[in-house]
């Protein structure tokens, strides 16, 4: 069977829509801002790389949004733009969607904002909805809602490997027939504690990596994936899709292919990228167009879709973060010479993730 | 939806407020009996507490583990996983070599939303750690992965209170798929300050133990616990001459689209999840000797089900068994097919403790006694926050087909 990804939708720091992320891609330039940040040690100033939503208000109607919060804002937007780029209404997917969403964080800031009250002890200021929004399927259970959709929609988290994980399961449920398309995606907010975290290591000049970290970032991408043979939308096939923890070995990489590694220069085993890809193809980053945040390898995979489309391998954005003369590292754009690309991951907690799309002829779990 | 080939299960662990073991839990269920208290690992803000079913605390045993003990669901997590594999009869050095996959359900451990592991940067009393860090100390799958040095995929599902069936379900497609020998699948969760006054903020708490289904039910009482089943390919099995003690047969589920918090009136995603379960099962209402139902007690829950319940399996036992473990959240789905496949085992379901007075809205109720059944296939279903329906069916033998 054959996986096709037949819309793509978009939200970060780059601007909203396929098209905003492909503008940044061949600009070439990120678009983060430094923001102050209130910490126990007083105030800090962060690059950020922050998504802004205002959009949805003209899809979905203020009463809805009204008990909506910003990380379930982000997803909807997504998930909305992206049925809206594979050229369909919500009306025409409805029973046969299944909706899945990856979250590194869960709805991070309203969760911790919900802790400190509970912290406080003080009851009187729980908010029902606040709590309700708290669960980390808030984000699914909106989409579903919007879109009327009863398929199977489930949420899953696996810190920086929730993406590939999410999008594992969303393969999973269109080879097993239970849905004809997916919505699968994923979506993380801000985090003030990776900010915070981000500022510890540069004052400590523990940057982990060539580059120096990435501006901390905040989004949502999503993918309708389908399993009919007659729809494409250029943006290719996914082949496989792996996700697991280190523990040795990584899985096999694919012959023939270019490497876009989700390198952010936080994650402490970053290093491990040069013996994983080795000189297995050359490697292109992208982390600095959309910023630090769990589920960036969605928008690696939406680079990668765009890449296919264009058939052109467009060059690392910024300076990169990962930097080694073992590993070919992507300066300029070239041509896409019809090889696969493979979108690696390899997480803060020994996780690694890795999704191989092809242009036309692949079967999803070929050659696994 | 496509019939599925089923999946053995060849081991399973539980513990919760009932037990220690699946064992005990069973024996403890059939003698009808409960002990709800007040919170003792947080303060309550109400005088009296409303009550929660905690697991004692000397369950943890540090010694037969050889990573830190994380949190507490860690600690859950991995303590039904010895149980688990020891039923299976596979030594941890077995596991090494194998294709092995972790999915784990969890509501309060899904992220780094742990109070004691966030906040450093407004909250002065709290140690720094990175968030890596955070969320190893609170990630089950992770944990499991790491104890016993696994590569196989890893997934902890997330979807509140239909974690644990989900999780069971996702598993077993990772068998059935091929991408794994075995797969380590449940649920776990510990009782959680900010769940605790979220549901009472709700409106959705008892004050006193939960009476699901009765007629003077005022919403449930929060658990904690967790259920590990070994789900292994038949190839497996065969390698170690292994035998199944149950098949995981089918696995529905859908959403209601309807409410974050309150189900569809109509049952619309329940429905759904129901009958794609059967159908994936490849069997009929007639097959199935009693349902677990979700049963928290709480007014729409307990109603919807009554009513799908008489509307698609009239005449079928059923039973809650949140009375005796409180609601575990996210390892509800899981702890509860454990008592499922358990009550197939014995032939017999236990009361459904809580429930006295039929509720006239109710067009049907669950058992009063320890209830003798016939069949080897059932059902249990959990339904979430945010709309999410899992059922699992489940049979211990291969089935009609």
């Amino acid at each position: 069977m054959k996986i096709r990804i037949t819309g793509i939708g978009a939200v970060g720091g780059f601007g909203c829509g396929i098209s905003a992320l492909e503008q940044a891609l061949v600009s070439g330039k990120p678009s983060d801002r430094i923001i102050p940040l209130d910490t126990v040690n007083g105030r800090i100033q962060v690059p950020a790389l922050l998504a802004d939503t205002a959009i949805l208000n003209d899809r979905v109607d203020k009463r809805t949004l009204r008990r909506i919060d910003p990380h379930t804002r982000k997803a909807l937007l997504a998930s909305l733009l992206a049925l809206e780029d594979a050229g369909i209404s919500s009306q025409e997917v409805k029973n046969d969607l299944g909706i899945l969403v990856g979250t590194g964080y869960g709805s991070t800031c309203n969760t911790f904002d919900f802790q400190e009250l509970a912290l406080e002890k003080d009851i009187r200021r729980f908010s029902p909805i606040q709590f309700s929004n708290s669960v980390h399927n808030a984000a699914g259970a909106h989409i579903a809602t919007i879109l009327q959709s009863s398929g199977p929609n489930l949420s899953v988290n696996q810190y920086d490997i929730s993406f590939s994980a999410a999008l594992m399961t969303a393969c999973h449920w269109l080879v097993e027939g239970r849905v004809k398309q997916v919505l699968a995606g994923g979506v993380d907010d801000f985090s003030r504690m990776m900010a915070y975290h981000r500022h510890c290591v540069t004052e400590n000049g523990d940057s982990r990596s060539g580059g120096g970290p990435t501006a901390i970032g905040e989004g949502s991408i999503f993918f309708l994936l389908s399993a009919d043979a007659d729809t494409d939308s250029g943006y290719g096939c996914i082949q496989d899709v792996r996700n697991g923890i280190y523990n040795g070995s990584y899985p096999l990489l694919p012959d023939h292919a270019v490497f876009f590694a989700g390198a952010d220069g936080l994650s402490p085993e970053e290093s491990r990228y040069t013996s994983w890809i080795g000189n297995k193809g050359p490697v292109a980053v992208y982390s600095s167009l959309y910023g630090n945040l769990p589920v960036g390898t969605g928008f690696d995979l939406a680079i990668a879709a765009l890449s296919i489309r264009n058939r052109r391998i467009y060059a690392c954005a910024g300076e990169p973060v990962l930097q080694n003369e073992q590993t070919a590292i992507l300066r300029k754009s070239q041509p896409l010479d019809g090889r696969r690309i493979c979108c690696v991951k390899i997480g803060a907690t020994a996780g690694c993730g890795m999704i191989t799309l092809s242009e036309n002829a692949d079967e999803y779990g070929k050659g696994r | 939806m496509i019939v599925q080939d089923y999946v053995p299960v060849s081991g399973i662990g539980c513990l919760c407020a009932a037990g220690l073991t699946l064992d005990a839990c069973l024996d403890f269920l059939y003698r009808g009996e409960r002990f709800p208290g007040p919170p003792t690992k947080f303060t309550s803000p109400f005088s009296p507490a409303y009550p929660v079913f905690e697991v004692p605390d000397h369950f943890w045993k540090p010694e037969r583990f050889r990573t830190g003990p994380g949190v507490r669901t860690v600690q859950l997590a991995l303590t039904a996983l010895r149980e688990a594999l020891d039923n299976a009869g596979i030594s941890p050095a077995y596991l090494c070599g194998k294709r092995v996959g972790v999915c784990i359900g969890t509501n309060v451990a899904g992220g780094v939303s742990n109070p004691c592991l966030t906040g450093p940067e407004t909250l002065a009393d709290c140690a720094y750690l990175t968030p890596d860090r955070r969320y190893s100390a609170s990630n089950p799958a992770l944990a499991i992965a790491r104890e016993f040095h696994l590569s196989g995929p890893l997934q902890t599902v997330v979807t509140a209170c239909s974690a644990g069936g989900d999780a069971i379900g996702l598993g077993a497609s990772w068998v059935r798929l091929g991408l794994c020998d075995l797969v380590i699948a449940g649920g776990a969760d510990e009782l959680f300050e900010i769940t605790y006054n979220g549901f009472i903020s709700l409106m959705n708490s008892d004050d006193g133990p939960c009476r699901p289904f009765d007629t003077e039910r005022k919403g449930l009482n929060l658990g904690e616990g967790a259920a590990l089943m070994i789900l292994e390919s038949e190839a497996s099995l065969r390698e170690r001459t292994g035998t199944p003690r149950a098949f995981l047969m089918g696995y529905g589920s859908a959403g209601d689209a309807y409410h974050l918090t309150a189900p569809d009136p109509d049952g619309r995603g329940l429905r759904r999840a129901l009958s794609d379960a059967m159908e994936s099962g490849g069997v009929s209402a007639t097959d199935i000797a009693f349902i677990n139902a979700h049963g928290t007690g709480t007014p729409d829950n307990d109603r919807i089900e009554s009513r799908l319940f008489a509307d698609l399996f009239p005449g079928v036992p059923f039973l809650s068994t949140k009375g005796y473990t409180g609601h575990t959240l996210g390892a509800a789905g899981a702890v509860e097919a454990a008592f499922t496949i358990g009550c197939l085992e014995r032939q017999q379901i236990p009361p459904s403790v809580g429930f006295a007075v039929p509720d006239p809205e109710l067009p049907v109720s669950p058992v009063t006694e320890t209830t003798a059944i016939e069949g080897t296939i059932a059902l249990s279903e959990t339904l979430a926050f945010g709309g999410n329906n899992a059922v699992l069916l489940l049979g211990t033998e291969r089935g009609p087909r």
